[in-house]
């Protein structure tokens, strides 16, 4: 595997990481979900660079469903969480 | 190279449990939901580290998704149900407090709790220490399914094993989710939603985006399973998706639904798995041997029909109640006369 | 190789987090993240028992039984939720009852 690929993928996973501290922290719960939302994204580039520098197709597909399936969070706490907070 | 992906897993390894730890430990019960779906996130990660893209396309299916919309709902209605109204942050500590005196509240009692947790931490060595016994054999049945996939009807190990050569165990695990559809529907009605709730102009263009290419993406997961990673369940959690962003946008059609339909959506897949192993032994084979040459054709119909069944399954749980019928849906306005019903019918 | 076998101490530590989260936590919606938990650890073992260096070697048994267990967690987990509101609904609280029942007890033994 490229080193630049797993390089690139272990930075991600530690932005993954500080992330972590700003659901901890965040003073919101818009704060916290973002950061969830961002790793989402993260996890999708995370996975296209083990696609590619493993040659791996089937990751491909996980990150196609991560991708349709991290909005579904964000909606939920849209609608049911963040409009709850503002009654 | 090597060096790097190590790093990622040590990494990937130590966060897990540390996440779940400030998960259980935080004391804002919102902060935790949206941990645990990071959680989810980090273990579909984890199961492509440990080659197991089946997995992992389910856990992003359900961990990250599914279980994060359902674990926000259902805080939602408890923070709805509650007596007064109060911020969401902090909501859940200030309740604890508030219900339980003080001196009830931590009433120390630290000699059982310290024995469970010496209990618990004796038990967990032995269970670390016979992990370590385990002999490392890898691939213990890997060879004995390679050996046999020339008469499974696919190419796919994990569809072979899940669906033709312990195809029992799916059968089984499809009438859990069904019992647990049951429950949910014999437990409660679905809150009735304002009907003056309409989705906004960003939710109504996202569901009209989305949803087509959900169902899109569920249909290819279902076939692609036949080959590789993918399959009846991937599929099935990928329609449930569409079907609760459905249920958020509360879109008229899905509230038009008969539930006369739903039932049947329900009972299709169970139904088809069942009858299918039934046919088996009137071909002649025992219980769900399917005829050897047809047996791919077999497998691709039990997985379409059970994609669907548990796509409407999943949504439903998430629904959390059975559907109002039409007649009984105007006399059910609000939560008091919902609880009236129930005790009417549960006397 | 062997940073692969450190999944396996991960799977354990998140099954005892789990069971602590399980006893210790009163709120019922953090016992159901524990049980949650729980079963991740197991999975997570499971699925490392099966790992292998090559593709042909790992055993896709472990595999199949771990999606039908991420299956049924969420099944579960969802039976599960509905119960917590409905305790909720009934008892105003998401909280085990054990604690008021013994105080009822005392009020009839007095």
């Amino acid at each position: 595997m490229n080193w630049l690929y797993s390089t690139a993928a272990l930075c991600l996973l530690s932005a993954i990481v500080a992330g972590l501290l700003r659901i901890l922290r965040g003073p919101t719960a818009a704060d916290s979900m973002l950061a969830a939302q961002l790793f989402g994204t993260c996890g999708v580039a995370i996975l296209l660079l083990l696609s590619k520098g493993l040659d791996w197709l089937v990751l491909q597909d996980i990150a196609l469903v991560f991708a349709l399936l991290a909005a579904l969070a964000a909606v939920a706490f849209a609608l049911r969480t963040w409009g709850g907070t503002e009654r | 190279m090597t060096d790097a992906m190590g790093i990622f897993d040590i990494m990937l390894a130590l966060v897990l449990p540390w996440l779940g730890w400030r998960l259980l430990a935080s004391p804002n019960l919102f902060r935790a939901v949206v941990l645990f779906i990071s959680l989810g996130l980090l273990m579909s990660l984890a199961w492509v580290r440990l080659h197991a893209p089946d997995v992992a396309l389910a856990e992003a299916a359900i961990g990250a998704g599914l279980t994060g919309a359902l674990f926000l709902s259902a805080l939602r209605r408890l923070e709805r149900l509650r007596d007064s109204e109060r911020r969401l942050d902090y909501a859940e500590k200030r309740e604890e407090e508030q219900n339980l005196p003080p001196e009830k509240r931590r009433k120390s009692k630290p000699v059982a709790y310290v024995l469970a947790l010496f209990l618990l931490s004796v038990f967990l060595l032995l269970l670390g220490g016979a992990l370590l016994k385990t002999p490392v054999a890898p691939g213990r049945l890997g060879p004995a399914v390679a050996g046999q996939m020339g008469q499974s009807g696919v190419q796919s190990r994990v569809t072979a094993v899940l669906l033709n050569f312990r195809g029992y165990d799916t059968l089984l695990e499809v009438m859990v989710l069904f019992l647990a559809a049951l429950g949910v529907w014999s437990l409660t009605r679905v809150r009735q939603t304002p009907q003056e709730k309409v989705p906004g102009p960003v939710l109504a263009t996202l569901v009209r985006l989305l949803v087509p290419l959900m169902i899109t993406v569920a249909g290819y997961l279902v076939w692609i399973g036949s080959s590789r990673a993918g399959g009846a369940f991937q599929g099935g959690a990928v329609l449930a998706a569409a079907g609760v962003l459905l249920l958020l946008a509360n879109v008229t059609v899905v509230r038009q639904i008969p539930s006369t339909l739903l039932r049947w959506a329900l009972v299709l897949g169970p139904l088809l798995f069942l009858l299918s192993a039934v046919a088996c032994m009137s071909i002649g084979g025992n219980l769900l041997e399917y005829p050897r040459q047809s047996a791919g054709s077999w497998i691709l119909l039990i997985e379409s029909a059970t994609a669907v069944s548990i796509g409407v399954t999943l949504a439903a749980l998430y629904a959390g109640g059975r559907p109002h019928e039409p007649a009984a849906r105007e006399a059910i306005v609000d939560k008091s006369a919902d609880t009236k019903v129930k005790n009417g019918e549960g006397a | 190789m062997s940073t692969i076998f450190l999944y396996n101490f991960s799977g354990l530590a998140l099954f005892a987090i789990g069971l602590h989260g399980l006893i210790r936590s009163s709120h019922l919606l953090r016992k159901i993240l524990a049980a949650n938990l729980m079963s991740s650890g197991i999975f997570l073992i499971m699925i490392v028992g099966a790992y292998g260096p090559d593709q042909a070697l790992i055993d896709p048994v472990p595999h199949a039984m771990v999606l039908t267990g991420i299956l049924v967690s969420i099944s579960t987990t969802a039976v599960a939720l509905v119960l917590v509101c409905l305790v909720q609904e009934t008892t105003n609280r998401a909280l085990l009852l054990q604690k008021r029942k013994r105080e009822q007890r005392g009020r009839t033994d007095a």
